[in-house]
């Protein structure tokens, strides 16, 4: 958390510091909590298993950014999960209920700019 | 906690009240925020000094050793005859209250000092071999600081000012001139073990763009936390990655603030190619078999 400027407990901050540096970007692309958290999200997500991709999208977009997905959003996940499958070797009914490949969505989310600066 | 997405959502969001209450306060204090955060961001970060410089910039880095506990400089440096003269007796001069208030006796330096080169560089009998080098040297005696005290003495030295809060050399540095690598941040602090007193204010961008902050690079594999990519295989990173970069494309025409939330995409690209400069950089071993075979 000292990536994203939490105070040291043993001071006091009147205000804190606001930094945007790539040690930040790091930590949301390798980060294991951030991994395991991304995952968490997709297991509660996949316990609903009737929805369609695009309901869970937009499960998932109103969740973290309080906002349904644009079109072209919809499309970029689409996307995403299109040629994620491929290069995880997922197809058909494997792929719509994969915890890694919608892992791999929740990680995207969490690394949008709008969810990280946008409160 | 998790919407039904296929109900109507009926609630009002927190951003949307945040945004349309209050004469829409909140939507000010997120302009503010942002505008804090684009300060530096358009042109300004990392490759493109703002404003430009008023004259060519020769030097091509600066490495600054900050070597903690370090070495009396009567005993290096800075010869001071009159410690010789008065060994042994009551020091004659004013003395700055400190922490321990223990103070003793005039003590002389216990090597002597020789000249060496052209210049006539005075250096002690310590360090023969530094004194061969006189001539590539240009040695400031004159430094002086107010602060008898750790802290304040390491924000004097790194930020100009007893107090933190002050911008870092590096970051001012950095700022004015930029930097031509793409694949590195262009303030790294390299720590050998031990942050000096004061914290990592000592190297803080203060008041500059929070950017030129710097990048500390830990004394151990990796140097840098997080620069190892966690997915087993590298075409699935790109594709999180090749999303989430068309995302953010959407949220720059939407949002309408493009400059923070590019410097923040910047950010990430160079997060990127971290994931291979870093371990190539600090590679020392590797870099000094490299010097030795060449």
């Amino acid at each position: 958390m000292l990536t994203f400027d939490l105070p040291l407990p043993d001071t006091t901050v009147g205000q804190r510091n606001r930094s945007n540096v790539p040690g930040q970007a790091l930590a949301l692309m390798n980060d294991p909590l951030v991994q395991q958290l991304a995952a968490a999200w997709a297991r509660e997500s996949l316990k609903q298993s009737d929805l369609t991709d695009r309901e869970r999208i937009e499960q998932l977009f109103l969740g973290a950014l309080a906002r349904p997905p644009k079109a072209a959003e919809l499309e970029q996940m689409l996307a995403l999960l299109r040629t994620q499958a491929a290069a995880r070797d997922l197809s058909g009914a494997a792929a719509r209920l994969d915890p890694a490949l919608w892992a791999d969505a929740c990680h995207v989310v969490f690394m949008m700019k709008e969810f990280v600066h946008v409160p | 906690m998790f919407p039904d997405a296929r109900r109507p959502f009926r609630t009002m969001t927190r951003r949307q009240m945040l945004r349309e209450r209050s004469l829409g306060f909140g939507a000010i204090a997120l302009t503010a925020l942002l505008a804090d955060q684009s300060q530096g961001a358009s042109g300004g970060t990392h490759r493109h000094p703002v404003g430009g410089s008023h004259h060519r910039p020769r030097a091509r880095n600066a490495i600054f050793l900050y070597m903690d506990g370090g070495v009396s400089q009567v005993e290096s440096f800075d010869p001071k005859p009159r410690l010789r003269r008065e060994n042994g007796k009551r020091f004659g001069l004013k003395m700055e209250p400190t922490q321990f208030e223990d103070n003793g006796a005039v003590l002389g330096n216990l090597w002597d000092f020789k000249t060496y080169g052209r210049s006539g560089l005075p250096v002690s009998d310590l360090f023969p071999f530094v004194g061969g080098c006189a001539d590539d040297l240009c040695v400031i005696r004159s430094m002086v600081s107010n602060f008898s005290e750790h802290n304040a003495a390491n924000y004097f030295l790194h930020c100009g000012s007893g107090m933190a809060g002050r911008p870092s050399m590096g970051a001012w540095a950095t700022y004015g001139l930029g930097s031509e690598n793409r694949d590195l941040p262009g303030y790294v602090v390299l720590d050998g073990g031990l942050i000096p007193s004061g914290g990592v204010d000592c190297f803080a961008a203060g008041f500059l763009p929070a950017s030129y902050q710097a990048s500390l690079l830990r004394n151990q594999s990796p140097a840098l936390a997080n620069v190892q990519p966690m997915e087993a295989q590298a075409r699935w990173q790109q594709n999180k990655l090749a999303a989430v970069r068309a995302l953010d494309a959407g949220a720059i025409a939407d949002l309408g603030r493009p400059d923070a939330l590019e410097a923040s995409i910047r950010n990430a690209e160079l997060a990127y190619r971290m994931q291979m400069a870093v371990p190539e950089a600090t590679d020392i071993h590797g870099h000094v078999v490299n010097a030795i075979l060449a």
